[in-house]
């Protein structure tokens, strides 16, 4: 990697005054995702501000409400063992635990693991100069795509790689950037940015701006919970994943939110299975009708057709799972 | 009685009688050691401390990091090494241009490589020194190679295909073939070790049942943690080398050919080493010369250089274990005896050539009378092959016991049956019931995939085997007992981190009546008594023999300074617990020290050099070895719940660290079955996941109930009756898991890794009949 200086600051302003006064410095928080891009020299930032030690950005707040705040520079192994979360938000919780390993779990933020790029391989390698680095070409087509996308229709085929984004989309949180003109709030539904908008981007966190805030709505009388399908057990990622949550009254679903991971450029939240589910009875039926649903539109590339049977798995496990 | 033209006087020989073979089924067997040898250890020997479970002696140093790799040393005034790697599969090399890295302060050393045609991705092409990492690569990165792109070929089937890009022209192919060439298609070769016996055709003709299988095993990189890696010192002519090498003396001797100077120059230091598994064989590797141009750089700069490879290269170009599309027909009575094996494999070692695995098709069911391999080699434009831990046996077994499999499935017999029925080696025999046992066999689906629900249980099984390989000359030992009782032993093989310095101290502790901790074994040296290179499990074997003779001669005299101390003849004495007593009464004892005090020098230097070897009990080592699996239909998800792993290695001399090695040649091989796929893109040429995170090796969560379990066999032809266990318990394993997978689903997948993407398509495909 590439040297580089490293500034220490003891506000959210003082760090966006330390990067704003080196050109194409960046943040790093837990520096897992920041290291890769360094050592590849796909990141060669002459300044890196520390956002790791700031002060009251690591708590995980729940709120009288039943809401949470979260700071971003919890860890994921803070927000996994946290025992009020993993009673109130469940599928976060599960997979926060799921992700990487224990000693990544340790170090990693979960600020980080929702602004993390993709772990693409033609994206994590220098010498392929891919749209997503300004090229003219997704490799995946035609090539290597086993562990792409089949949603979106590209033009990037790289997966959302974050973990905990697939059930904060399902419990609907809202993220809180400070930049210049103040701190804004940003629905994650909206924040993620597909690659037909912008290939090289994977959300819309403006250049100095920092997530200050997670806030995830209060999810009473809500079950959810994470499931995902790998090839490790441990220290990888998934193929699929899957954040599921219903709302029940006497038996009957009256919300939904399925949201899938691995699938597409974004974490891809599923409406028409959501609504097929909606006015059943959350049986074998309706869960296999959703699963269903989940697939439609899915279009897998070369490698990657076993996705789609995965996905359905999971939908259909997770909601199962939430009937029981 | 006619005369030979040039006939050799016979060795004259000392005649033993052993008791061989497994203490169930002992067997006398005579035997005709070189004269000066010693009676081999049998199975009526009584071992104090041989064959017992001794923690390894460098273990504090290696648990608190104390232990140096070579990845460790650092000398003062040392550079830092880079390579600069191809970063096309097929090309001409135009121009190197490193004056912009000659320019950067810091810069000490830059070497350029002569060659011009570039067969992979990933090849040497140029290097640089400098004062730090960090200005070695910036260096390296400055450097400007043109390439003229040629037209290229990674895909083993394409590269079969006419017309395919040629990775040599016909004058260029490495290792002048004696075989057909027909583009980059080098073969049938037969091997000479079992490669035909009888005639194939008129077996298959024979045969009431045939069975027809083609199977797949893809590219497995060898992936040690320490990476290939060398520090180079010049001292005038001097030349000292710290490497992390399986064969100091290859390294020795490959570097002083390279540099044009004398062996006697070069010294060569492992003390430790963090995993090669036959990636370590070579001088520097088979893909790169870097052990070679960091001698160069060194000597350019005048001073120390460190080269330790990355990740990414120890993917591209240490070697790896070659991918084989290998198809299998046997022919069978329906009894289930075997009348025809004919095993045809395509493999490629990439650029390079040796991708045979006919070796189980040709030496397992010996008694077959009619078998046949043939063995292609394909040219790739990847990077060399080079031994992988029992070299083409685990995709050859995965072939050969697969169909084995399929064959009992068509028989209608209990595939443990059909292997007993076939069997050839008493050895095996009794290995198939302990290990049976040890799984709970009788437990089996008896209908592949009967059990109901979507998470499917299954137990498999599969053969393997491999040699008795041993150096019988130019190997030596020299045990130094001190006057004050210390002792040391000197060696010059390299302790890998299969536990050979701990087993060489029990062997000397054996024969001096000492505890192993009592025992300082300096190994790792070229300096010291010739050694071998750890390659074909034969370290223990090789060298153990001649630790024991010069240990034994070391006894011998302790012994005659220790019988006018005891009143007895130094032969009625013996030793142990640090005791030297007479044999007939143990109570007239006298301790090693104060014996030790009574030699008339300062110490007591005893050299032995490895005797021949001679007859052995078996010249195969056998082993079988049984899995249980899980897997979920619905995801393709493959969980392995337990591996029994029975093994023959002659005498165990430490049967601690001979179960390590077990239970590590299991999980290498379980990592191999479900995850390990070198991947190139197929369309640019070059590897898509040379890295820990996309090249999948086994986790903690992934592991499984690992039970090793050791045939103890007497006489393997030396006389520790030692013989090998580095390499045959990673050869059934591949098979015996895709068994138990198809016992589990009744899909069988005849293509590895059996990750989900290919377990959901074959159960598809199987369900659709």
């Amino acid at each position: 990697m590439k040297s580089f200086e490293l500034a220490r600051p003891s506000s959210v302003a003082e760090a966006r005054t330390m990067l704003a006064e080196r050109p194409g410095a960046i943040f790093k928080a837990g520096g897992i995702d920041v290291l890769d891009h360094l050592k590849e020299h796909l990141l060669e930032p002459p300044r890196l501000v520390d956002l790791k030690s700031l002060p009251g950005l690591r708590e995980i707040a729940p709120q009288p409400d039943g809401s949470l705040k979260i700071g971003p520079l919890a860890t994921l192994a803070e927000v996994a063992a946290h025992p009020g979360l993993r009673q109130t938000h469940r599928a976060l919780a599960q997979a926060c635990a799921e992700a990487a390993s224990p000693q990544i779990r340790n170090v990693a933020t979960i600020g980080g693991n929702l602004l993390q790029r993709p772990r693409c391989w033609y994206y994590r390698q220098e010498s392929y100069k891919c749209l997503k680095k300004g090229g003219d070409v997704c490799y995946a087509v035609g090539g290597e795509n086993r562990y792409h996308g089949i949603f979106g229709g590209g033009p990037s085929y790289a997966v959302h790689p974050s973990n905990a984004a697939v059930p904060l989309v399902a419990f609907g949180a809202q993220l809180v950037l400070e930049g210049e003109k103040g701190p804004r709030t940003v629905a994650i539904g909206d924040f993620f940015v597909p690659p037909t908008k912008d290939p090289e981007r994977e959300n819309q966190i403006q250049p100095g701006e920092v997530l200050t805030e997670i806030r995830v709505p209060a999810a009473t009388g809500w079950r959810s919970v994470y499931d995902d399908a790998r090839e490790r057990a441990a220290f990888d990622w998934p193929l699929v994943s899957a954040a599921t949550a219903v709302r029940l009254e006497a038996g009957v679903v009256k919300e939904a939110r399925i949201v899938l991971g691995a699938v597409g450029p974004v974490p891809w939240r599923s409406a028409r299975a959501e609504q097929a589910l909606v006015g059943k009875a959350l049986d074998a039926a309706a869960a296999e009708a959703a699963a269903s649903a989940a697939t439609v539109g899915a279009a897998p590339l070369s490698e990657n057709g076993y996705k789609v049977g995965l996905l359905k798995t999971l939908v259909r496990r997770t909601l199962l799972a939430l009937a029981s | 009685m006619t005369q030979e033209a040039s006939p050799k006087p016979p060795a004259p020989t000392v005649t033993y009688v052993v008791k061989a073979g497994h203490a169930s089924a002992p067997q006398t067997l005579e035997v005709h050691a070189a004269l000066g040898d010693i009676k081999p250890w049998d199975l009526d020997s009584k071992l104090r401390v041989v064959k017992g479970r001794q923690p390894r002696l460098e273990g504090p140093l290696k648990v608190t990091g104390r232990a140096k790799y070579t990845f460790d040393v650092s000398l003062p005034g040392m550079l830092w090494g880079r390579m600069v790697r191809a970063s096309v599969p097929a090309a001409e090399i135009v121009k190197i241009d490193t004056s912009k890295a000659e320019k950067l302060p810091g810069v000490k050393a830059v070497w350029t490589t002569e060659a011009r045609a570039v067969r992979f991705a990933g090849q040497d092409v140029a290097a640089v020194a400098a004062v730090s990492p960090e200005v070695a690569e910036d260096a390296a990165r400055l450097v400007e190679v043109t390439y003229d792109e040629r037209p290229f070929v990674t895909d083993l089937q394409k590269a079969m295909e006419e017309g395919a890009p040629a990775v040599y022209n016909a004058d260029q192919i490495p290792g002048k073939p004696t075989t057909p060439v027909k583009g980059n298609v080098v073969g049938p070769i037969v091997p000479r070790r079992g490669g035909q016996r009888g005639d194939v055709a008129k077996g298959m003709a024979e045969a009431e049942v045939t069975l027809e299988g083609t199977y797949y095993v893809p590219v497995h990189t060898h992936a040690p943690l320490e990476t290939h890696g060398v520090i180079a010192k010049w001292d005038g002519d001097q030349l000292t080398i710290w490497a992390s090498t399986q064969s100091i003396g290859t390294v020795r001797e490959g570097m002083a050919e390279y540099l044009g100077i004398d062996r006697k120059n070069v010294t060569v230091i492992t003390e430790h080493m963090g995993g090669g598994f036959g990636s370590k064989l070579a001088a520097s590797a088979e893909g790169t010369n870097f052990a070679g141009v960091a001698c160069k750089l060194a000597r350019q700069a005048g001073a120390p250089v460190k080269l330790m490879l990355d990740r990414r290269e120890e993917h591209l170009c240490t070697g790896n274990a070659p991918a084989a599309l290998m198809t299998v027909r046997l022919g069978a009575k329906k009894d289930g005896t075997l009348t025809a094996i004919h095993h045809r494999s395509f493999g490629t070692a990439g650029v390079a050539g040796g991708a045979g695995t006919g070796g189980p098709s040709g030496n397992l069911y010996a008694n077959t009378p009619n078998c046949l391999v043939e063995e292609h080699d394909v040219f790739t434009n990847a990077g060399p092959a080079a031994p992988l831990r029992a070299p083409g046996h685990s995709q050859g077994a995965f072939a050969l016991e697969s169909a084995m499999d399929e064959l009992a499935e068509k028989l209608g017999m209990d595939p443990l049956e059909l292997r007993k029925k076939n069997e050839s080696s008493p050895v095996r025999k009794i290995q198939y019931d302990l290990g049976a046992k040890a799984i709970g066999w009788e437990r089996r689906n008896k209908t592949a995939g009967g059990t109901a629900g979507p998470r499917k249980r299954g137990i498999g099984m599969a053969n393997g085997n491999w040699y008795v390989f041993a150096r019988g000359s130019g190997v030596f030992a020299e045990v130094k007992v001190h006057r004050d009782g210390s002792v040391e032993l000197f060696q010059g093989s390299q302790d890998i981190g299969s536990g050979f310095r701990t087993a060489m101290a029990m062997i000397v502790a054996e024969e001096l009546g000492l505890r192993p901790e009592d025992v300082t074994v300096r190994v790792g040296d070229t300096r010291w008594p010739e050694g071998v290179g750890s390659g074909g499990s034969n370290t223990t074997n090789s060298v153990g023999p001649a630790v024991r003779l010069a240990a034994h001669d070391a006894r011998g005299r302790i012994f005659a300074l220790a019988a006018p101390l005891l009143g007895a003849k130094p032969e009625d004495l013996d030793a142990a617990g640090g005791k030297i007593f007479v044999a007939a009464s143990p109570s007239k004892q006298v301790a090693f020290r104060q014996a030790a005090l009574k030699m008339p020098d300062e110490v007591i230097s005893a050299v032995a050099e490895r005797k021949k070897q001679y007859e052995t009990y078996r010249q195969d080592l056998a082993g079988t070895q049984f899995a249980e699996v899980e897997v979920d239909v619905e995801t393709g998800n493959v969980r392995v719940v337990k591996v029994v792993s029975v093994n023959d290695c002659g005498f165990p001399i430490n049967m601690l660290t001979t179960e390590s090695q077990i239970i590590g040649a299991m999980i290498q091989g379980v990592s191999w079955a479900l995850f390990e796929n070198r991947i190139l893109d197929r369309n640019v040429g070059t590897m898509v996941n040379p890295n820990l995170e996309a090249y999948k090796i086994l986790s903690s969560k992934d592991m499984f109930e690992a039970v090793p379990i050791v045939t103890e066999i007497a006489n393997a032809g030396n006389n520790t009756s030692a013989a090998g266990i580095g390499e045959p318990p990673i050869v059934p394993t591949l098979a015996a898991i895709a068994n138990a997978v198809y016992n589990a689903t009744g899909g069988r997948i005849r293509s590895l890794p059996l990750t989900p993407d290919r377990v959901l398509a074959h159960l598809a495909s199987a369900r659709r009949g």
